[in-house]
C-alpha cells in the first residue's frame, strides 16, 4: 500500500517496510530533477522546434553527441522508474481486493517497462550513422 | 482528507496525467529507438505521426507533463515544509497557472504549425 504521508516524519511512521519509505523518498528526489530535465527537454526540442524537423539524420546526429546520450539516460532511467512506481501505487490501489489482478498488472506492466528501457538504451549505446558522414 | 475539493481533482489528474505521461514515454522511447532499425523503418513509423491526431495529441502531452510537474513540486511542498499543507488549495491554482503558460506556449508555437500545413 503507497504511503498517504504529508511528511517526512509520517511518510517514516506509516512505511510497512524500508524499500517503501525509499521509493516514498526517490518520487520526490526524481520527480524534482524530472521536473527541469522533462521541461527543457519539451522546450528545446518540440515547442521552439517543429517535431516534423527530427528525421533520422538529425536523430542520427543528436544520438553522437555524449552530453545529449547522457541528458537522454537520465531522462529514460529516471522516468520509466518514476512511472513504474507511479503504476504500482496505482496498481496496489485498484486491485486492494484481487491478489491475483495484482500480480499480472504488475508483471506486465514491469515487464513492458524493462523491454521498453532494453530498447532505449540500445539505442544509446548502438552507433547510429550518420548519413554521408558514416554512410555514403 | 480533502473532503472532495481541489485536492481531489488535483490527486485525481495526477494520477491521470500520470499514466498518460508513462504511456507517450514507453510510446515515445519504441518510436525514436527505432533508428536502430534503420531510415526506412524510422521514417515509416514517423509518417503515422503526421495525422493531425498526433500533433494535436502532442500538445495534450505537454499540458499534462507541465500539469504532472507542477503539482508534484506541490507535493514536494506540501511533504517537506511546515506551511504547505494549509496552502494547498493555493498551490494548486499555482499549478494550474504554470501549467497553463506551458500550454498556451505550446499552442502558440505549434497551431501556426499544423495550420501552415507543414
Amino acid at each position: 500500500m503507497a504511503i498517504k504521508a504529508r511528511s517526512f516524519k509520517d511518510a517514516r511512521s506509516q512505511a510497512k517496510s524500508n524499500p517503501e519509505l525509499a521509493w516514498w523518498v526517490f518520487m520526490r528526489l526524481s520527480g524534482t530533477a524530472l521536473v527541469v530535465l522533462t521541461l527543457f527537454h519539451i522546450f528545446k526540442n518540440y515547442i521552439f522546434v517543429d517535431e516534423a524537423s527530427w528525421d533520422y539524420e538529425k536523430i542520427a546526429s543528436s544520438y553522437a553527441d555524449w552530453w545529449n546520450k547522457l541528458y537522454l539516460l537520465a531522462l529514460l532511467g529516471l522516468g520509466l522508474m518514476h512511472g513504474a512506481n507511479g503504476m504500482r501505487y496505482i496498481i496496489d490501489d485498484a486491485t486492494a481486493k484481487n491478489r491475483v489482478a495484482r500480480f499480472w498488472a504488475k508483471a506486465i506492466v514491469n515487464t513492458l517497462i524493462g523491454a521498453v528501457f532494453v530498447f532505449g538504451i540500445l539505442a544509446l549505446v548502438v552507433k547510429i550513422p550518420i548519413p554521408g558522414v558514416d554512410t555514403p | 482528507m480533502y473532503k472532495g475539493n481541489e485536492g481531489q481533482w488535483a490527486f485525481f489528474l495526477h494520477r491521470l496525467s500520470g499514466i498518460a505521461i508513462l504511456l507517450y514515454l514507453i510510446l515515445h522511447t519504441v518510436s525514436i529507438s527505432s533508428v536502430l532499425l534503420g531510415e526506412s523503418a524510422y521514417g515509416a513509423i514517423h509518417e503515422i505521426y503526421k495525422l493531425l491526431i498526433f500533433r494535436l495529441g502532442l500538445i495534450a502531452v505537454a499540458g499534462a507533463v507541465a500539469y504532472h510537474s507542477f503539482n508534484g513540486l506541490r507535493i514536494v511542498i506540501m511533504d517537506f515544509t511546515g506551511w504547505g499543507v494549509k496552502y494547498q488549495r493555493q498551490l494548486w491554482y499555482a499549478s494550474l497557472f504554470f501549467a497553463g503558460i506551458v500550454i498556451v506556449a505550446a499552442l502558440a508555437y505549434n497551431i501556426p504549425r499544423i495550420l501552415g500545413g507543414e
